[in-house]
């Protein structure tokens, strides 16, 4: 019995309980035709504090701000607002990008206080200024040191050309750049070190600037959405509401209902990693692979030993499984039955591809992504995946970043952690540049909740319900930000006027991750599939990607 | 009874009355046991009027939570509490002896009550055989095959499927499997060498003893424990040849796994599983007690006896402590090959040269409880020991539950009250609803006050949250006890209270527990009436591989409010057994594996199917069980193109390191799929050569056939009698590696059957080596065929 005969016995005894295929939206079963249209969901474990990138504040100490404040002797961040970066100030290319959208300094490009020991009140930066940023863009690689392009006459854009300014950010994302030379460019005269990450006087890492090497190039795709309320500062619930958009048990994640639409036997439809709330609800498989090795066993199963024996072999599986078919109507027996053979009879399709997984074309840029994978099981996630994502073999990811739930030591660890989420994203942008689907893939970044307009302490932040999300890629208003929240880090309401949406500080709408959610299931086109309905969210739909 | 009442809702009379008739017949002992109701009249009245709308006419929960196993339905005191309180409403709470029949009818109706027992039926659907429930249990609690007696025992009767379950679960595998479902839950095995904890970026037992685990005093470090890389001096001093690998191992696996040989000890001696949480000891082989003891300053263990009252939470010394020894290389033997699941620790001269019964022959088995004494700052053991209360104490335990300067141990009060209870703080409330989350129903003071000490909707949980989580008080972030609070946190407001009733420590003087309170929070819970279904949580997701379900909120599908209100019930009634007989952990595994839920197999009719969504215990295999049922097999496992005695290649099958990958695959991708398949070729060829170079009453599988079958014998009686022992080794197959009982004339036996004559007529040469030539070889890859057949079924990788 071939698939298709296969799944007319599955619809003939109404057995398919997991996504059937008469349901998704693929043409027909067999069908691997890539979906065209695709979603990562990356989920920042812990819960991430937006403050310390895309959403930043300044050290001005909460008391300032409101007397009555709690923990009011402590700063929301530790870096000077006048150091907070504009993204249209470093961004190369031709877009708008809005001059709301701003982000945090790196740590170690910013001086804590001043040499006399007092906060800035955002007037004093005396760490690296924009200006700096761009002259360090904007320098001249050899080998692995950029060297800092002179303050003197030094115009953005016209000193060096944004091609270059482009390649030296990618350089820096890519961990091409070890070290930044400030010799010679005059910074070095124009700064004053406190809490600066300077060695030998005129030498900063490169990857002190990952931050702004992101925004360089990416400015244009991102939407930040701050000011949402996650409602919630439990693990478990935040989770579970920022990935399924309800904090209903027994929801799928958004990635997993639109794996399931799209067909639940694609090989690998429902790319995950485990993390994040990692809930298919029993619509679909869960894919992982972190090792592209494992691929030449997955392009050739038998490996040759059922030669002479498969005619037979085929034969009495067919009939076993139409057979099976019948007799096991327990619902999870059925489940996992179902799902076994709907991927395996797919799985002869994956042989194609396989070989190249593991081994790209020689000189491609497939080759070039898996060159830089650097044994890192996450980036051999997001490799594979959008391999599968143009072979027709998924359709979505779920991919986790850890190490967010920085209840102590906040600074020195969350910085870097954030930095991590860039230099990966970067690589799956590259790796779907290498597929020929980035411009059909939309991602999202998002977290359990944000953390604590404060520090505690021990210097850790706690938990805060209020976070931002941040959005990238296909269908989506890029260089603009969505929302805000007031300088303590409580979310603004919003209304929604001539399509825009607007922060309002009178009650109002306020953003959760349940409108996240149904945005995400609008752009995604499955807003009115089954399998969505079956999993209602009660929010409004406020146009949240632009 | 709540199954039953909703079944009526959905069945039509005629089929309702099949169903009835069925569900007898499934009843494979006539001794259904169905939990009973008493006389409840008056509080089911008064829940229909004021309770039913919100939590459901069955008790499922609707906008209301579910109170089937709720956080608050563990004690009638709890549960009137709680309705007391705010139930229907705040405003106008039920209150006196209205509230009291409620509360009554709900423990009663929904909640099963603590004389109840599993469920050996449901209606409408179909249990396993005898012989598969036999062969299943086999495989996962013993790691094999039963033998023919055992196959007779079980089918005898109910005292003969007791005697067989429990010979299952007095199998060094058992002890060793017991120890793993443990894990499912409490992911301690973090710090175990065979997980690389380091490549996670987390630190194995080296750095923590080392270098976490220690104390400051006058500003400097010193080390709590002594050295614990104690082999090569013991090795050096007493001139031994025996491996470090091998001490090392044994050594390790007892100290990384501390909590989880807490729950070996317990078992195999058929303690009283209370003790888990309230012993006063903690445990170690005779390999980590040399590591423990192995510094300047020791004794820093000691062996006590715990059937002793404890003076002040210390037990008396053991006398006459003797080290149980390797009772013959062949048990040795034994016993190395079932923990080479996971890694093989003897060296060939350890075993050849006898090095291992000659130099160091103690039996890592043996168990014994001990207290733990720190070193003080002068590098001495202290003459005070640490406190111990059974796995809350343990620090590797602790390690794994931080705390931090801010939730205040509030964390470790959590996972206590999830692990040990059975209840979810944060569903107190049932799920949260957005619309009371809004900061204006903190009155916009989030940021000016603490809201979970003023709050009421905070309150609700931080009140029974915050004072368990100052027992942990005198535990250091790391895990350590330390009475001087290194760490600076804040003290909780409040003394130290354990569950939902408010119980409360005795204060300080003759009998208080200052500085021991973890030892008051022990005793609470062991006595506390959810205990067992804390426990029973554990080994359920342990045994089916499912989650234990949260609570149901309004939006929940209705399937997964029916999946949760059928798992509750077998937590309910499974704990009930459990705590009625002796909290013998044994009982508690018997009255789970015999219950319809895990022996279910299918519906008599398919509208019953979102009725049974999740009932049955069928799973994706974790890999190390999928290796061990190719070993039970006589596979040898599976070490060709994987090799699943690696971690690295469990990963692969969807294995969990408890690092950073925390749970186990519980479906098949493409990718396990296509690996599956390639572990299905090899794995027959194994099996089949393996067992035919065997003698055939040695063989594991094939013990009714020869490879010299000869279909070509002219006598047609010979041909036959072949055709008859063929289809009884086809039927033998099946049950072994699928657990499906077969008739020998079934459709099921023909394919097989057909497929044995077809391959046998090709007289193909694959690419297996079956050891043999001729005819004997073409038989074999007949068998080949039908093997491969057999593993590539979804039976196989499921059980």
């Amino acid at each position: 019995m071939n698939r298709r005969e296969f799944m007319a016995t599955v619809g003939a005894s109404g057995m398919a309980l997991i996504a059937p295929v008469s349901l998704s939206g693929k043409a027909s079963a067999g069908d691997l035709t890539p979906v065209g249209k695709y979603f990562v969901f990356a989920h920042l474990g812990g819960g991430w504090d937006p403050t310390t990138f895309c959403n930043p504040k300044g050290n001005e100490i909460r008391g300032n701000i409101d007397p009555n404040s709690r923990n009011s002797g402590s700063p929301v961040n530790r870096f000077p607002a006048s150091s907070i970066r504009r993204a249209a100030d470093v961004y190369t290319g031709s877009a708008d990008i809005e001059a709301a959208m701003t982000y945090a300094p790196y740590r170690g490009t910013y001086n804590e206080m001043s040499p006399d020991q007092q906060l800035d009140d955002g007037s004093a930066n005396q760490g690296l200024t924009t200006s700096h940023i761009q002259q360090i863009l904007s320098g001249s690689l050899v080998g692995t040191t950029l060297t800092a392009a002179a303050s003197t006459g030094f115009n953005w854009l016209t000193t060096t050309a944004a091609s270059t300014v482009r390649d030296n950010a990618r350089a820096i994302l890519e961990g091409r750049v070890e070290t930044v030379e400030l010799a010679g460019s005059g910074i070095e005269a124009e700064i004053t070190d406190v809490d600066l990450a300077l060695t030998n006087g005129t030498q900063m890492a490169g990857n002190l600037f990952v931050f702004d090497a992101f925004v360089c190039i990416y400015a244009d795709q991102l939407r930040v959405l701050n000011g949402i309320d996650n409602r919630t500062n439990s693990h478990s619930t935040g989770t579970t509401y920022a990935d399924t958009g309800s904090m209903a048990q027994g929801y799928p994640d958004f990635s997993a209902l639109y794996a399931a639409v799209n067909g639940p036997d694609r090989p690998l439809a429902w790319m995950t990693d485990g993390s994040g709330n990692n809930e298919s609800a029993g619509l679909v498989a869960r894919s992982t692979a972190s090792n592209a090795n494992i691929f030449n066993i997955i392009g050739d199963p038998t490996n040759g030993m059922t030669d002479g024996i498969s005619t037979h072999l085929d034969r009495a599986q067919a009939l076993r499984k139409s057979m099976q078919a019948e007799a096991e109507n327990l619902p999870l027996r059925r489940q996992f039955q179902d799902q076994l053979y709907l991927v395996r009879e797919q799985g002869l399709e994956f042989a194609d591809v396989a070989a190249d997984i593991v081994t790209p074309p020689a000189g491609s840029a497939a080759e070039q992504v898996a060159n830089d994978v650097d044994d890192s099981r996450r980036r051999d996630h997001l490799r594979i995946a959008a391999s599968g994502f143009a072979s027709g073999m998924a359709s979505s990811m779920q991919v986790g970043f850890g190490g967010f739930d920085t209840h102590g030591d906040h600074d020195n660890q969350h910085f870097g952690r954030i930095r991590t989420v860039l230099e990966d994203l970067h690589f799956m942008f590259r790796a779907l540049d290498a597929y020929g689907v980035r411009e059909q893939t939309t991602l999202v970044v998002g977290s359990d909740f944000g953390r604590t307009p404060w520090f505690n302490s021990g210097n850790g932040k706690d938990h805060w319900a209020v976070t931002s999300y941040m959005v990238m890629g296909n269908g989506i208003r890029g260089g603009t930000v969505v929302n805000a929240t007031n300088a303590l880090v409580e979310a603004k309401d919003v209304v929604v006027t001539g399509g825009e949406i607007i922060p309002q500080e009178n009650e109002a709408l306020r953003m959760t991750a349940a409108h996240v959610h149904i945005a995400l299931r609008k752009l995604a086109g499955i807003e009115n599939h089954p399998y969505t309905l079956e999993f209602p969210i009660d929010a409004e739909d406020i146009l949240l990607f632009g | 009874m709540t199954t039953i009442n909703h079944l009526k809702l959905v069945l039509k009379g005629g089929i309702w009355a099949a169903v009835i008739l069925l569900s007898a017949c499934t009843q494979q002992y006539g001794d259904g046991e169905q939990r009973t109701s008493g006389d409840h009249d008056v509080g089911r009245e008064l829940y229909s009027a004021e309770c039913a709308s919100c939590h459901g006419p069955s008790g499922e929960g609707g906008s209301g939570g579910a109170l089937i196993a709720c956080a608050t339905c563990g004690t009638q005191d709890s549960l009137l509490g709680k309705i007391e309180r705010d139930m229907p409403s705040a405003a106008d709470p039920m209150t006196g002896e209205d509230a009291e029949n409620v509360a009554a009818f709900i423990l009663a109706e929904f909640n099963g009550d603590h004389s109840g027992a599993v469920a050996r039926a449901m209606p409408g659907v179909s249990t396993m055989t005898p012989n598969e429930a036999v062969y299943k249990l086999a495989f996962e609690l013993a790691g094999r095959l039963p033998t023919s007696d055992e196959v007779e025992t079980f089918s005898s009767s109910l005292t003969g499927e007791r005697e067989v379950v429990y010979g299952f679960m007095n199998t060094d595998y058992f002890y060793e499997r017991l120890k793993d479902i443990f894990n499912d839950s409490l992911l301690t095995d973090a710090r175990r060498d065979e997980n690389n904890p380091r490549r996670a970026g987390m630190r194995d037992i080296d750095d923590l003893y080392r270098n976490t685990f220690t104390q400051e005093s006058d500003g400097q470090n010193y080390s709590i424990v002594p050295d614990l890389n104690w082999e090569a001096d013991y090795l050096a001093e007493n001139s031994m040849m025996l491996s470090t690998g091998y001490l090392r191992h044994f050594s390790r696996e007892a100290i990384a796994r501390k909590p989880l040989l807490l729950v070996e000890y317990l078992a195999r001696n058929d303690r009283d599983f209370r003790e888990f949480v309230s012993a006063k000891y903690t445990v170690a082989n005779r390999f980590s007690f040399e590591a423990f003891n192995n510094g300047p300053g020791r004794p820093n263990m000691k062996v006590v006896d715990p059937d002793q009252s404890d003076s002040n939470g210390a037990l008396p010394f053991a006398t006459d402590v003797t080290w149980k020894e390797w009772g013959s290389q062949r048990d040795m033997l034994d016993y190395l090959e079932v923990v080479r699941l996971y890694n093989y620790p003897a060296s060939n001269d350890d075993i050849n040269q006898n090095y291992i019964l000659d130099e160091f022959p103690y039996d890592p088995r043996d168990i014994k409880p001990v207290q733990l004494y720190y070193n003080g700052p002068d590098g001495l053991a202290l003459n005070t020991g640490v406190p111990h209360s059974g796995i809350l104490s343990d620090e590797l335990f602790l390690n794994k539950y931080t705390a931090t300067e801010t939730n205040m141990h509030r964390n470790r009060a959590r996972m206590a009250y999830w692990f040990f209870a059975g209840k979810d703080l944060l569903a107190i409330e049932g799920n949260r609803d957005v619309a009371d989350l809004e900061f204006e129903d903190f009155g916009n003071v989030v940021g000016v006050d603490d809201p979970t000490a003023t709050n009421p909707d905070c309150l609700v949980c931080h009140e029974v949250m915050d004072p368990v989580a100052k027992a942990f008080e005198n535990y250091d972030l790391e895990g350590v006890y330390d009475t001087t609070n290194p760490d600076a946190v804040d003290s909780h407001d409040g003394i130290v209270g354990w569950g939902l009733s408010k119980h409360e420590m005795p204060s300080s003087g003759a009998g208080g527990y200052n500085n021991r309170e973890l030892q008051w929070l022990g005793e609470q819970i062991a006595a506390d009436a959810s205990y067992p279904m804390g426990i029973a949580q554990i080994v359920i997701k342990g045994l089916t591989g499912q989650d234990v379900l949260g609570q149901p909120g309004a939006d929940s599908p209705e399937g997964y409010i029916r999946a949760y209100e059928a798992q509750a019930l077998l937590i309910k009634t499974a704990s009930s057994e459990f705590a009625g007989n002796g909290f013998n952990i044994k009982d508690l595994i018997y009255a789970i594996t015999k219950s319809a839920y895990y022996r279910s197999t299918g519906l008599y009719f398919p509208n019953l199917a979102e009725e049974y969504k999740q009932v049955g215990s069928v799973r994706y295999l974790p890999p190390q069980l999928l290796n061990q049922k190719l070993r039970a097999l006589n596979s040898g496992g599976w070490g060709r193109s994987l090799n699943l005695y690696s971690l690295d290649d469990r990963m692969f099958l969807g294995g969990k390191n408890s690092t950073d990958v925390l749970k186990d695959a519980d479906s098949v991708s493409g990718i396990i799929s296509a690996v599956t398949e390639r572990m299905a070729v090899e794995e027959a060829c194994d099996i089949v050569r393996n067992e035919f170079r065997e003698s055939t009453e040695d063989r594991l599988l094939f013990s009714l056939v020869e490879d010299t079958t000869n279909m070509q014998t002219p006598t047609a009686a010979a041909r036959l009698s072949q055709a008859r022992t063929i289809r009884k080794q086809i039927v033998r197959l099946y049950l072994a590696a699928l657990h499906q009982e077969v008739r020998v004339d079934s459709e099921q036996v023909d394919i097989a059957f057909d497929l044995f004559m077809d391959v046998l007529a090709d007289d193909v040469d694959t690419s297996c080596d079956t050891g043999s030539s001729g005819n004997r070889r073409a038989v074999r890859e007949a068998w080949y065929a039908v093997m491969v057949y057999i593993l590539t079924d979804y039976r196989f990788i499921y059980s």
